[in-house]
């Protein structure tokens, strides 16, 4: 789902581990993170060849964000289970408006300027034209980013949902650069904190394997089947599925 | 979106990461999937000669092999990052080399300090 609805799966996935799989919310949050890696490196490894990923200023975010990350996963370990499952709750409900949000930010226009020392250019067939942009605002967007990263190390997401807007509004770089670029920044932010969600002996070897062979696989046929479902009714019905989820975290998370 | 050189990255750079991203997650599904299925077999009682011969002639258990699997997954990205910063070395692109090189650490950091 995550093409259409342009966030990733962990916000999904760990739902569903809780309350299907009934793991605890720590082991989910690791088995969360080691399938962003495996769908960001797949997805990475096609971006990254047809050159949309942005992979200088990428790598430059990713100072930043990798630091976040750690904070993020240490401050699991000391949080207990109920705070996570809150927080989890109200970034579901985050992540939902943003999902309604971005589809006005794939609508901005976009506008051709000098690439510099961390800019891009890519063809886009679409506008049938060479896209060329600049980065600005590098030192805002990497404040930004170690938010990203502290969010992705607490709660198991990507943290794409904050990294690609951020890209697109203040750094001015295309959806699409955009998307591609925080796909592959993901992988890192995840890595960074799965390590120390593995030395807390909290990656279930059995249950993290089966997740990352079934999204993996899942991505590989969503890319075929789900060009063909009209998006917006899906992104509405998501949307809904989201506030459903959100409103069962959080009053697990108040439950005493 | 059609392949076109970016402005200031040589195509040797860009191959060098999406080979080692490919390889890594093909590498370790192959462990993961090879584990899962070993680990069927056996709750099924389904250890036919081959398998058998497998675990008992290699030495190797299901679980040593989603644990590889989930390892060689994890150091995906860290191998992904010593490579941009390779690429960046051969490009003579030396402040990239120098990012690179930071976020290469910052995750051994991650690592090796063992941060619980």
């Amino acid at each position: 789902m995550s093409p259409i609805l342009g966030i990733g799966g962990g916000v999904f996935l760990i739902p569903f581990l809780l309350f299907v799989i009934k793991i605890p919310i720590h082991q989910a949050i690791a088995t969360s993170l080691v399938t962003v890696i495996a769908t960001s490196s797949a997805a990475a490894s096609v971006n990254v060849g047809r050159q949309l990923a942005n992979i200088p200023l990428g790598m430059t975010l990713e100072l930043t964000t990798t630091i976040g990350a750690i904070l993020g996963g240490v401050t699991a370990g000391l949080l207990q289970a109920q705070v996570l499952h809150l927080l989890f709750g109200i970034l579901l409900v985050i992540v939902a408006i943003f999902m309604m949000l971005r589809l006005s930010v794939a609508d901005l226009p976009i506008t051709s300027s000098s690439p510099g020392a961390l800019g891009g250019r890519y063809y886009d067939p679409l506008l049938g034209c060479q896209v060329s942009y600049g980065v600005r605002r590098l030192p805002l967007a990497m404040a930004i980013s170690l938010l990203a990263g502290n969010i992705s190390g607490l709660l198991g997401v990507g943290g794409g949902v904050i990294k690609v807007p951020a890209l697109t509004l203040i750094c001015g770089i295309p959806i699409k650069a955009a998307t591609a670029t925080s796909n592959f920044m993901i992988g890192v932010t995840a890595v960074a904190s799965a390590f120390i969600y593995y030395a807390r002996g909290q990656v279930e070897p059995v249950v993290t394997a089966a997740t990352v062979l079934g999204v993996l696989a899942g991505s590989a046929l969503g890319t075929r089947v789900l060009p063909q479902i009209k998006s917006r009714w899906i992104v509405l019905l998501f949307f809904i599925v989201l506030l459903v989820l959100a409103t069962e975290m959080m009053m697990k998370g108040l439950k005493r | 979106m059609i392949n076109q050189p970016e402005p200031h990255l040589k195509k040797f750079t860009t191959l060098l990461i999406q080979k080692t991203l490919l390889y890594g997650v093909v590498l370790s599904s192959i462990f993961l999937a090879s584990g899962i299925a070993l680990l069927l077999a056996h709750r099924k009682n389904l250890v036919w000669e081959h398998l058998w011969l497998f675990r008992h002639g290699i030495g190797v258990e299901p679980r040593d092999l989603l644990q590889w699997g989930l390892l060689i997954l994890m150091f995906t990205p860290v191998v992904r990052v010593l490579m941009a910063s390779i690429g960046f070395a051969l490009d003579k692109r030396w402040r990239f080399v120098a990012v690179s090189l930071g976020v290469l650490m910052i995750l051994m950091l991650s690592f090796f300090s063992n941060i619980k």
